[in-house]
Formats: C-alpha cells, sequence, structure tokens
C-alpha cells in the first residue's frame, strides 16, 4: 500500500536501467467480444464507423510491457512508483493497465497513466516521478512509454500512428540531481529550433560527456551545439521511439531528451543523470 | 509543505433520470431494478442532454469554481482526472479542448486515470508534488474530474451501481490558503484484474474483499494523518451504493452517520467526481466546519482502493445525520420465512432445484449472485408481506437458507407482520 503525508524535502533520481521490445503480432484479448459493443458507441459519439478489418487486432499494454517491467527491476529493490505514459489507446480501452502492471513490479507501487498530452505524456510522467521523488514520496520509480498500432475507427483528425507494437521501461532510482523537465506549451513550429536550442545549453551548462536523444517531431539539431553524440529517434514510432533510443549503446553521464509535438505544440526537454550504479539496457521480446 | 485544496466546486446536468428509467437501458429486469433503489440506497441519476459533450460537464464544474476568477494566470497544470480510460476516439482530446474554452494557452494538460472511480485522489496528490516545486510559488493547478455515460461496459455488470454524469473541479496549491491534504492511502490489486484472462474470478474477488482493503486504507490514511477514526468529522464517500458503506461503518467501528450518503440516492455514482461532488454538498449542508478534519474514500475495479484525509479551512455550521433501523424476533416466523425461501427457490430453478435445507449454501450450492440473492430477498418480502431491514446485511448473512432465515427474523421493520 502507497501511503504519504505531507510533501517533504527528497531526492534526485537517475537512470538505471532501459529496456524495449516491439511486437508485430496481436494481442488475443483484442478479439474480446465486449469491445465491439464498446467501441462503436465510442466512435459513433463522433460520427465514426468501426474499421472492421482493425477490429480484433492490436495489443494489450499490459500483456506487450509486462516482461520489460521485470527486465528492468529485481526483487531486492523495490519500486514505490510505476506511471504508464500512452497516446494511442490500449486496446483494452477500459482497463486499469498500470495497475496491472505493477503485479510485476517488487514494492507493490503506486501506478497511474497519464495520458490525452501526445509524445509530452512520457515527459510528464518522468516530470511526475521527479516530483514525487523531490518530495519524498519515492526513491525508485519504472516508467513505462507504451504505443499499439491498430486502431479500429478512423482518424477524426490528423494524429501519429506507429508502425508497429512497441514499449519501452525505465528504471529510474535516488540520485544526487534533480530530473529537469522543461516543458513548452502551445509553441508554434517556427520557434522550436532556438526554444530548444536555449534549453539544451542551460540544461547541459560545462557537463563533458552529453548524450541528446531528439524524437521525431524534432527535426533540428546541430545548431543545438551539443556535439557529436546525438541520437534520432524512428519517425515510425512516434510515442516510444524517442525512450527506445535510450537502450542503445553506453549512454553518456547526461541524458537530454527531447520532442516536439506539432498537433498539441508542447516542446519537451528533459535532462537527466545516469545513476553512477551500473547501467542496464536490454532488448526483450 | 502543505498541498492544499484552495477551492472545490461541483457540477451536475439538470436531467434527472430515475433508476427504473434505467433499467432497459443496463437491461435490468424489474426486479434488478427494484434491488438497486431497495437495498443498494440508489434513485435517481444526472444525465446531460442530449448534444452536450463531457467538455461541456467539465467546464460546468470549472465555472462554478468562484475563486478561479482573475487567477487563470496562475494555472500551470490542468489535469483531468479519468475513471475510465478511453472515453472519446483518439485522437479527440477533452482536456486540451477544456483549455481552449477557458482560454488557458500557456498551460499543460495531461489526463491522470487507471485508478477507476477514485482517479481523483491520485490526480490531487499529483498536482500537490507538481506545484510543490515549482518556481512559482502561486501556481495552481486546476484537478477537473467527470465524464459521460456513453456506453454499457457488458463486463460491468449494473446490479449493484448506476453511473450517472457530474463533475468537479478543484484548484490546488502549495502552502496556500484553503483546506490541506493530511495524508492519502492507495491499495492496488492489479491482480483483480476483470479485463485479464478470469475477469468472473477477478469480479468475484474484488466483492469478497471490498469491505477489507477499503477498511484498511482508510485506517491507513487516518493513521498517517496522526489521526484516530475518533478524529474524523466527516466521510465524503464515492457513492456506488449505501449497502456497501454500511458494511464499512462496520467493519471499522465508524457510526454511518459520518458518512455523507445523502446523495447517493439523488446522484447516483459518478465516475471520479463523487469527492467533489460530496464536498459541495457537505459545505452547502454545513457539515463541514473550520478545522474539522475530514476524509474522502472509495474503490474501484481493476482494482483500487484510495482514501485521503484533509482539514478544512472555510466554512462553518456541523448538522449531523440520523437514520434508525428496526427489529423484532418472531419464533414462528422462521419457519415460514424458510418454507417460503424453499417455494421461491423452486420458482426460481424449476426441475433444476436439488433438496433445499437450512443448510443449503445460496452460493456455492445453487450457484446464486448476491444481487439473485437479494432479488430472492424481496420476493419473500412480497410473499409474506414483510418489510426487512437491510441496512445491516452482511454477506454472510445471505450464505444459507438458514442465515437468510436468520437475518429476516431479526431484522424485520415495523413489527408483527400480516398473516
Amino acid at each position: 500500500m502507497f501511503v504519504t503525508g505531507r510533501p517533504v524535502t527528497g531526492t534526485g533520481l537517475a537512470l538505471r536501467r532501459v529496456a524495449r521490445r516491439s511486437e508485430d503480432t496481436d494481442s488475443p484479448l483484442a478479439a474480446h467480444p465486449a469491445l465491439r459493443p464498446y467501441l462503436a458507441d465510442l466512435a459513433a459519439a463522433r460520427g465514426l464507423a468501426l474499421r472492421e478489418e482493425v477490429l480484433g487486432t492490436g495489443q494489450a499494454y499490459a500483456e506487450l510491457a509486462a516482461t520489460l517491467v521485470e527486465a528492468v527491476t529485481s526483487p531486492e529493490e523495490p519500486v514505490d512508483l510505476l506511471v504508464l505514459a500512452y497516446g494511442v489507446p490500449d486496446v483494452q480501452p477500459g482497463r486499469n493497465t498500470a495497475l496491472r502492471l505493477a503485479e510485476h513490479c517488487p514494492g507493490r507501487p503506486l501506478a497511474f497513466a497519464v495520458c490525452d498530452q501526445g509524445p509530452a505524456a512520457a515527459f510528464t510522467a518522468l516530470r511526475v516521478a521527479a516530483e514525487f521523488a523531490a518530495t519524498g514520496a519515492c526513491a525508485r520509480a519504472v516508467l513505462v512509454v507504451a504505443e499499439q498500432a491498430a486502431l479500429p475507427y478512423p482518424l477524426a483528425t490528423p494524429a501519429p500512428m506507429p508502425d508497429r507494437h512497441a514499449a519501452v521501461a525505465l528504471l529510474l532510482e535516488t540520485g544526487p540531481a534533480p530530473v529537469d523537465v522543461r516543458s513548452h506549451p502551445a509553441l508554434p513550429p517556427e520557434a522550436v529550433g532556438a526554444v530548444l536550442a536555449a534549453e539544451v545549453a542551460e540544461l547541459v551548462g560545462e557537463r563533458d560527456g552529453v548524450r541528446l536523444v531528439l524524437g521525431p517531431g524534432v527535426d533540428v539539431g546541430p545548431e543545438t551545439g551539443v556535439g557529436p553524440d546525438v541520437l534520432r529517434a524512428a519517425a515510425g514510432q512516434p510515442y516510444t521511439g524517442t525512450w527506445a533510443r535510450l537502450a542503445e549503446g553506453e549512454p553518456g553521464a547526461f541524458l537530454v531528451v527531447a520532442d516536439y509535438d506539432p498537433v498539441l505544440g508542447y516542446l519537451c526537454v528533459a535532462g537527466f543523470e545516469k545513476s553512477p550504479r551500473p547501467v542496464a539496457h536490454a532488448a526483450v521480446g | 509543505m502543505t498541498t492544499t485544496l484552495a477551492d472545490v466546486a461541483a457540477f451536475l446536468p439538470e436531467r434527472r433520470v430515475p433508476v427504473e428509467e434505467l433499467g432497459p437501458e443496463l437491461g435490468l429486469r424489474g426486479t434488478q431494478v427494484r434491488v438497486l433503489r431497495r437495498f443498494n440506497g440508489l434513485g435517481e441519476v444526472r444525465r446531460q442532454r442530449p448534444g452536450e459533450t463531457l467538455v461541456d460537464l467539465l467546464e460546468g464544474a470549472v465555472r462554478a469554481l468562484a475563486s478561479l476568477r482573475g487567477r487563470e494566470h496562475l494555472v500551470r497544470y490542468v489535469i483531468h482526472a479519468r475513471g475510465v480510460p478511453v472515453v472519446v476516439p483518439y485522437p479527440v482530446n477533452p482536456v486540451h479542448e477544456l483549455l481552449a474554452r477557458l482560454g488557458l494557452r500557456c498551460t499543460t494538460a495531461f489526463t491522470v486515470t487507471h485508478h477507476a472511480c477514485v482517479s481523483a485522489l491520485v490526480a490531487i496528490d499529483v498536482a500537490g508534488r507538481l506545484v510543490a516545486r515549482h518556481p512559482d510559488p502561486g501556481a495552481l493547478a486546476l484537478v477537473v474530474a467527470g465524464e459521460q455515460v456513453f456506453t454499457q461496459d457488458q463486463r460491468l455488470a449494473p446490479d449493484h451501481r448506476v453511473f450517472g454524469e457530474g463533475a468537479g473541479a478543484c484548484l490546488v496549491s502549495a502552502d496556500g490558503p484553503g483546506d490541506a491534504l493530511l495524508s492519502f492511502a492507495s491499495g492496488q490489486r492489479g491482480d483483480l484484474d476483470h479485463y485479464g484472462t478470469d475477469g468472473a474470478a477477478a469480479m468475484e474477488g474484488f466483492a469478497r474483499e471490498y469491505t477489507e482493503l477499503l477498511g484498511e486504507v482508510i485506517l491507513a490514511a487516518v493513521k498517517r494523518a496522526d489521526l484516530s477514526l475518533d478524529d474524523i468529522a466527516l466521510v465524503l464517500p464515492h457513492n456506488v451504493n449505501v449497502v456497501s458503506w454500511r458494511r464499512v461503518c462496520r467493519r471499522l467501528g465508524l457510526p454511518v452517520d459520518r458518512v455523507l450518503l445523502d446523495n447517493v440516492p439523488l446522484v447516483g455514482h459518478t465516475p471520479s467526481a463523487d469527492t467533489f461532488i460530496n464536498h459541495a454538498s457537505a459545505v452547502a449542508l454545513g457539515r463541514l466546519a473550520p478545522g474539522d478534519r475530514y476524509l474522502t474514500a472509495g474503490a474501484g475495479l481493476g482494482s483500487v482502493f484510495s482514501a485521503m484525509v484533509l482539514e478544512h479551512k472555510v466554512s462553518e455550521h456541523t448538522v449531523s445525520a440520523t437514520h434508525g433501523s428496526g427489529n423484532m424476533a418472531a419464533t414462528d416466523l422462521r419457519t415460514r420465512v424458510v418454507s417460503t425461501l424453499g417455494v421461491l427457490l423452486g420458482r426460481m430453478f424449476g426441475d433444476d432445484l436439488p433438496a433445499v435445507c437450512e443448510e443449503t449454501r445460496l452460493f456455492d450450492e445453487l450457484g446464486l449472485s448476491s444481487s439473485r440473492t437479494l432479488e430472492l430477498l424481496l420476493a419473500l418480502e412480497d410473499q409474506l408481506d414483510l418489510q426487512v431491514d437491510v441496512e445491516e446485511i452482511d454477506r454472510r448473512d445471505l450464505a444459507s437458507v438458514g442465515s437468510l432465515a436468520d437475518f429476516v427474523v431479526a431484522h424485520v421493520d415495523g413489527g408483527e407482520p400480516c398473516s
């Protein structure tokens, strides 16, 4: 059980482990007969019809991410908080998936989900974890980002859709510095380059060994002036691609992750340290 | 640091729908509707008019926040606390539509969910932590809760609850004036996952453990606030039904009149907004006085149980509600109850009914659900022309023919029944 009182002064968070997974098969749970009437009512409220060829396909985030949560945690290290971030809905739209994922975590963490913010939801989940740590409510947190490629009705307005089902899990634990997440809502596309460059410069300061990961919404880069260690996320995974890149190679001592969502207008930039303990990453499945 | 609720407001659509009108929509038989009203204390719910939207609902609550006017520029976050994770087709985005309606262009907005009908509590806790370290000490987070009843999920049997529409909103600040958040406890049981591979077993487990688990988080929150239950002036419940709260009260030794159940028959259960609706009612009814420590608590399928203790800093007045109960015992009545139950079970099962005696177990042997057992009790009332006070009925009372007969005899209302 998660029990807390008034916020107190806490700690920073640092990245300890990353695991990622992509999946092309569909979950058998996508074929549950109760989904059709639910989705039909959901779509009809906006004048949309179901796409029969898609209905019955898709992935359930609980099953997609369970192995990732197990991969980044260990029984002797209890987790206090699990935050799931997503944009495209789970194939089980009524399921409290974060609670299910918490069952795969040692420590019975407080678990909930953050959504309705496009790719910025993952940054908000990171910020929330940082604030839980900074206010004394969390020493170890798991962040899960998930997306699945099946939408059983047409898009009412343009929005990013992934090519494949995919998920990423990050384990963050107590560290010397707070995770610094900066969010710029309603930023026009023409302002992204300058604001990003200023934020990256401020976050990096005089640090060496910085790795910059840029999401698919960011089409600027060199002008940020942080050196050659820049990774770009694949365009086909708009929600998880950025975070999956953290699982590649040996990360720098300091990580800066940024993405821009032209639909909702959020530019998000996060700076955080890797844990002084060995950092592990894995591809699962 | 202290998280404070600087202002709390609620909004209810004007259209009232009696539970009897909802029966066909929910696929309920007449006796099931009677169970909702008679045993669960439900009466009517509010619903929007056709054409009205979720954003209309949420905006209604925000506009009722009197202290927001003139302070919109201080709102750094808008958080939609939502019980049902997906309520609109992707990428329709109600919380950002709300942002545009309110003219809050430079505000970060998102939804917090997966805490079912108590999502508002975790959203308040999240909001408090976000503003606690915000560089602007006057920063506010606006938490809104509420959703439309747009479908009937076939996996949620409507035999103990009826969802209504309503919304709530609160302004959360750090160390500002307003109700102080003293503690928050949340117990989660993701194994009781009714969308998993064995959903029926999960639903059964949720029903079986509900009273115990909700009681645990209430006690944990009270303890974390360095209080005892005696210090809690009022409980703002989720409005799922009256019966389950009586059970929780009995388990905790908490007087039921300290739980604000007034809205259960009037509003029903609004996913995630009950805390705010009941807060508004408590203030309007004068049931919260300055300095009162109060608790809000609830539970949701999936499964999660949460409780939060706060200290009221604004309004005054206090009144108490009362409830009555009657009982009598009649030795010959018990014989008639047992034999009548046998007759009624015969009507239910026909030739499939095994031999019935006092030891016959209604759930395990006959496969009755708790709601079907309550229907049996209603039929018994009709048959014997009596009324049973069901305030204290417990799952154990429904276990067997004999235990049900014992309960009926001990809880007949209003004197000797007609013969």
